[in-house]
């Protein structure tokens, strides 16, 4: 079905909506979290929580992309469930190297810029993204997006795996000088 | 551990067609397998790794304007895009004349959507100039005529004539292309690019965020009017001081497009040359050219490296002075075993 359908579905109240978008985006959600908690239990649970997060949201959300929609609240709810794990001492996958690595640029909240707004980060990083070429934004996002491990994007890009984590060496780099000329950071 | 949630979260809430780029890329799937055309692509590669590599050693001695880079410039100003953006909102020189035919075809339909889009403007521009003085005072004066300002600038130190100025340059939307058009005149242009980024969705979508929140604001105002208990008192307030908060965010948002949108935005880079590089050369005039140019970073290099070589001219006097050292002790006590 299309995601324009499926929407309709949704905004009419029509629970199908959740059964076409499992049947559409099931495994391209548990891609997602499954980079991200690495535990098939936990998976299935934040999949669940995703459609109804995704039911409770639209209306009066009205996303244009269904696709990157649904993958945003997967995502967001497999990390706060990875940070409860974390928490916890268990969980784990790629996501804990990527978000060190990640952690590079701005190693400590407290060196933001003080009462600087979620989405004023985003839009920085976002205008960075921008510049970067085709295929080192595609790296990137899929590195600090999908979480996808090295390997998985070394095959995908044709890249060596050490080439793959120089040019996200590169990248995160220059997003710190980027992030310091913006003066995001303080 | 060292999680930044900030950023974590930053990083997710990107634009989605980053997303889907990356998400497209997914379903891609290539297996390529190294056999003829891979070795005779090797050799080729190998042979223009040499060619390329072999002047280095003198380019590095000499000046910073190599032959390969007026290729490209000559390239750049003949309208090349960059190749990273070929399908977003960017807008390259060339694509920019379809932008306001569109602009045109909706005019003549009598709506005038250029008021309706929200677009900033950012340029990439590189100049020449046989003197970087009288270009930089004539490029303050332009700036403050206009109305601009300067963001951010950068001067070279090294010495004349390789000099370079880089410069981001804030100037009104209105005044852009007549700034523009007198600065080209002031040296030799030879790179320059546009990009426009439409941010006519997000504009709207804050503008209708502001208008249901202050939608709320009024009706939480009612609730406040109406409220019995001080429970209910501190709710609703607590409700309104999230609402207010919000607006704010979303105005000072608002504020800070109109400021992008209003001011261009110019990344000069100016270089001090002795000659002019010329464009839109032919074959030939481009061989001639190469040949003149590769002679001319020979020289110039052969010199800096007499330069390089008077410059540690004590060291090397030391070195030498040892090894003669070493020299005569070694005859001398082969002397002395000779004539033992």
């Amino acid at each position: 079905m299309e995601d324009s359908k499926i929407i309709e579905l949704y905004l009419k109240r029509d629970e199908s909506a959740i059964g076409e978008t499992r049947n559409k985006y099931d495994n391209y959600c548990f891609a997602i979290a499954r980079n991200i908690l690495n535990n098939q239990q936990d998976c299935e649970e934040t999949l669940s929580d995703t459609y109804l997060a995704a039911w409770n949201a639209i209306p009066p959300h009205h996303p244009l992309n269904l696709a990157t929609f649904i993958g945003k609240i997967c995502r967001r709810l497999s990390l706060n469930r990875w940070r409860h794990l974390s928490a916890e001492k268990r969980g784990g996958g790629t996501v804990t190297v990527s978000i060190d690595e990640l952690a590079e640029c701005i190693p400590d909240e407290r060196s933001l810029r003080k009462n600087l707004k979620q989405e004023l980060l985003a839009e920085t990083i976002d205008q960075f993204l921008s510049e970067l070429k085709t295929e080192e934004r595609k790296v990137f996002v899929c590195r600090y997006w999908y979480f996808d491990s090295i390997e998985d994007i070394s095959r995908r890009f044709l890249f060596s795996q050490s080439k793959t984590k120089m040019m996200l060496k590169r990248t995160r780099d220059r997003l710190k000088d980027y992030l310091i000329k913006e003066g995001v950071l303080e | 551990m060292k999680e930044n949630k900030k950023l974590t979260d930053a990083v997710g809430m990107i634009a989605d067609e980053y997303i889907e780029e990356a998400h497209a890329k997914k379903k891609f799937r290539f297996n390529f397998s190294w056999g003829l055309v891979g070795k005779v692509l090797t050799g080729v590669f190998a042979i223009l790794l040499i060619i390329n590599i072999f002047p280095i050693f003198f380019r590095s001695y000499g000046k910073s304007d190599s032959t390969s880079h007026m290729n490209y410039a000559a390239e750049s100003y003949d309208g090349g895009s960059n190749g990273y953006y070929p399908s977003a909102s960017y807008a390259t020189e060339s694509s920019e004349s379809v932008i306001y035919d569109e602009e045109a075809k909706v005019n003549d339909n009598k709506v005038d959507i250029k008021t309706n889009k929200k677009l900033i403007l950012t340029s990439h521009m590189t100049l020449e100039t046989q003197d970087m003085n009288t270009l930089l005072d004539s490029l303050l004066q332009k700036v403050s005529k206009y109305g601009g300002y300067i963001q951010s600038s950068t001067m070279s130190t090294s010495s004349s004539p390789n000099r370079s100025y880089d410069a981001s340059i804030r100037i009104p939307a209105e005044n852009y292309s007549a700034f523009l058009e007198e600065l080209k005149g002031e040296g030799n242009t030879t790179y320059y690019s546009e990009e426009t980024k439409d941010i006519t969705d997000s504009y709207t979508d804050i503008q209708a965020r502001l208008t249901s929140l202050k939608a709320q604001e009024a009706k939480v105002l009612e609730f406040y009017d109406r409220a019995e208990s001080l429970e209910d008192l501190m709710s609703v307030e607590e409700r309104l001081s999230e609402i207010r908060y919000e607006i704010e965010y979303y105005e000072t948002q608002l504020k800070n497009y109109d400021l992008l949108v209003s001011y261009s935005t110019l990344n000069l880079n100016v270089r001090e040359t002795v000659t002019y590089t010329p464009v839109n050369r032919s074959f030939f005039e481009r061989l001639w050219h190469s040949f003149t140019d590769g002679w001319n970073d020979f020289i110039s290099g052969i010199e800096d490296l007499i330069i390089e070589i008077v410059y540690n001219i004590w060291g090397i006097i030391l070195f030498v002075a040892i090894g003669f050292g070493i020299y005569f002790i070694y005859k001398k006590i082969r002397n002395r075993k000779k004539t033992k």
